[in-house]
């Protein structure tokens, strides 16, 4: 061999090498469904709120009247090319993010692509912008089945880049589209109303301005003069106005006076409120204050709620509160008390607490240790079964065990979500030997496997596959349906056989539609 | 439409552009905050959260001349895998898991691990950046170079740097050789 093809076979075995290690220093599962779905849900609504709320509020950047002038020319030019841009790369593409040298886009985890299918402007909008013209809008509450319960509805966001066209369609458990809400934001129905954002101010940023609420006809129940607002739960939502939090009954008569700089929605009679950022207050449906702590104050949840608060004698009281605010469940760093180093809500009447380094157990309701801290990663209990993993390996499989701690479905899943309506969305590893072959056993990390790659199914409580591991991802059932992914520009719900009831390519991207 | 793009849409209040910023940046976000919070999931998942919500919340600050918008989000979670440590310790009154397996672990290929992870830290965020995409998401250059906003040239020539700064920060115990 000579020099030069030495030096090649070194650089490429060198670039093995680097590639093995660096696999294997970040070798990790993916994220846990329900954690993407909720985060991505939650972002989404905080930028509608930080929209809604300026950027001169804490939080954002603060811009002087000066800056902000000369912030918002350059700001406001580059908005307009990106969006010229944007829109004469899709139109070009007729695909969100455009391919190269004809490869479509890789997906973000280490997941068998499917690639995305390319959907014609002129056939999507035929499809679905009949649901957001004024005709089936203003009959859309005489076609609503009257004993249908709204709030087992699902959502699915329908938008173009043509600003304020599209809207959000509400679907029933057969797939048929019941409601479209041609707003800029809509969320589920709860008690029968849904939180709709009616307005964007394009002069402050496209800003959601106007909040109200819909009711099951489509029609707006609730006037939309609010700067932001939460889901109905028993009886009261929070909404902001001018800045401070407050609440509203069903009939829009606010009930408690805007005072507060965040709420949570009710919960056993109570809701957390935050007059300041470290002051947490319980309050009642009147607004009395029942309970006020610090920042360590958790939420209730089946009567029990976490602290750590110290005294105004000095003492530290840390445990679980009852719904009466007293200290039921104590723990004492003194002595042979327990001491866990976080703590998780009660969910079944087990609570998981973090005993030791990373490893976890769960407490019962009289602050027993029923499940010894033996796990790795846990989740909540969920129709009597929570995913755990066990060891030190950070790809250890997970499994489900029972409320005493049995492991009944043994651990052999990358990733698995909680059991809903009696299935679990769960990653399985893929068998096939290529594909094992591909990923070979990184050698720095201490594990003993080839990293899984895997598509999410759906089990039973007897471990049985009911539905076939085939998708990019999963989230639980819910109301008979469940929403899945085959690719990042898809979305779909299915039915308990594994069959779609709806799906949609591009929904919430499109493109620049001439209509 | 790269990175910083989708983050000008994310400044006018495009909800889409950021779920579609949100999906292409946390597999990178995620691994960092695992890696490296001892592959703790459910304190990843608190600082993933949080770094994610800073993004929204301080969405005017990124520099596009500073960096990429997925380095930025890891100088965030840099911070916040910090100050979860300072907040489970006040906690605790204990070190941290990972913290003591750094000290104390008496296993090759965890020690391994760490040097590997240490010596990605100091590497620039671009060079850093460019080797997760190549090897872990095994985008081809011409991705990462739509990604970056670069041509295939300048992401090659980035790929060579980044390869020639590991391999000279990495002790050599680690590598092998």
């Amino acid at each position: 061999m000579n020099a030069t093809g030495g030096n090649i076979m070194d650089r490429e075995h060198e670039h093995e090498d680097i590639e093995r290690m660096v696999k294997a220093a970040y070798e990790a599962p993916p994220p846990r469904p329900d954690f993407v779905e909720s985060l991505g849900q939650r972002l989404g609504r905080e930028l509608d709120l930080a929209t809604a709320e300026g950027l001169g509020k804490p939080g954002a950047a603060p811009l002087t009247a000066r800056r902000w002038r000369w912030a918002a020319l350059p700001a406001a030019a580059a908005a307009s090319l990106l969006l010229v841009l944007g829109v004469w790369l899709l139109r070009e593409r007729g695909d969100p993010v455009p391919a190269r040298n004809g490869q479509a886009k890789k997906p973000p985890f280490d997941i068998p692509w499917t690639p995305p299918r390319k959907v014609e402007p002129e056939a999507f909008w035929k499809q679905y912008g009949k649901y957001f013209e004024p005709a089936f809008l203003k009959r859309q509450g005489e076609r609503i089945d009257k004993d249908l319960d709204v709030d087992t509805l699902h959502l699915v966001n329908i938008r173009t880049q043509v600003v304020g066209q599209g809207g959000t369609l509400f679907i029933d458990k057969s797939g048929n589209v019941v409601l479209a809400a041609p707003y800029p934001l809509a969320s589920e129905f709860s008690e029968g109303l849904a939180l709709v954002g009616t307005k964007t101010d394009f002069k402050k940023g496209n800003r959601i301005t106007h909040y109200g609420y819909i009711d099951r006809t489509g029609r707006i129940a609730i006037p939309a003069e609010y700067e932001s607002g939460t889901s109905f739960r028993e009886g009261l939502a929070g909404v902001q106005k001018d800045g401070k939090w407050g609440f509203i009954n069903r009939k829009g008569d606010v009930v408690i006076a805007p005072r507060y700089q965040r709420v949570e929605e009710f919960r056993d009679g109570v809701a957390r409120a935050w007059p300041d950022h470290d002051t947490v207050e319980f309050i009642d449906p009147k607004g009395r204050v029942l309970f006020k702590g610090d920042g360590s104050v958790g939420r209730l949840s089946e009567g029990l709620f976490h602290a750590n608060l110290t005294m105004p004698d000095g003492t530290q009281q840390r445990g679980y509160f009852d719904r009466d605010f007293k200290l039921v469940i104590r723990f004492d760093h003194r002595g042979k008390g327990l001491w866990p180093a976080r703590c998780g809500e009660f969910h079944e009447g087990r609570a998981a607490v973090e005993i030791g380094a990373n490893t976890w157990g769960f407490l019962d309701r009289d602050g027993k240790l029923v499940i010894p801290a033996s796990f790795r990663q846990v989740d909540n209990f969920s129709e009597g079964l929570a995913s755990v993993s066990m060891g030190p390996g950070v790809l250890d499989p997970r499994g489900y065990i029972d409320r005493w701690g049995k492991m009944v479905l043994e651990p052999r899943f990358v990733s698995a979500g909680s059991f809903k309506e009696g299935l679990a969305c769960v990653l399985i590893p893929l068998e096939d030997e290529k594909d094992a072959k591909k990923h070979p056993a990184p050698e720095h990390a201490g594990a003993s496997k080839a990293v899984p790659r895997g598509k999410w199914g759906f089990i039973d409580k007897t471990g049985r596959v009911v539905i076939e591991p085939r998708f990019h991802s999963a989230t639980s059932f819910r109301h008979g349906l469940a929403r899945v992914s085959e690719n990042p520009f898809h979305v779909g719900f299915i039915d308990r056989t594994g069959a779609y009831v709806f799906q949609v390519h591009e929904p919430t991207y499109g493109f620049d539609q001439k209509r | 439409l790269n990175d910083a793009d989708l983050l000008g849409l994310v400044q006018t209040g495009d909800r889409a552009a950021l779920e579609m910023l949100y999906r292409r940046c946390l597999p990178s976000v995620w691994r960092y905050v695992y890696a490296r919070s001892g592959g703790d999931a459910h304190a990843a998942e608190d600082i993933v959260s949080e770094t994610f919500l800073a993004l929204v919340r301080n969405r005017t600050a990124f520099q596009p001349e500073s960096g990429t918008v997925t380095g930025w989000l890891i100088g965030i979670a840099r911070h916040k895998l910090a100050d979860h440590r300072r907040a489970v310790e006040r906690a605790d009154r204990r070190p941290l898991a990972h913290e003591s397996r750094e000290l104390g672990s008496s296993s090759a290929a965890v020690d391994t691990r760490e040097q590997v992870l240490v010596t990605l830290e100091r590497l620039p965020d671009e060079e850093r950046q460019a080797l997760e995409w190549k090897y872990l998401d095994e985008l081809t250059v011409a991705d990462i170079a739509a990604r970056l906003g670069r041509t295939e040239k300048a992401v090659e020539a980035l790929l060579y740097r980044a390869r020639r700064s590991f391999r000279e920060l990495l002790p050599q115990k680690a590598s092998g050789r």
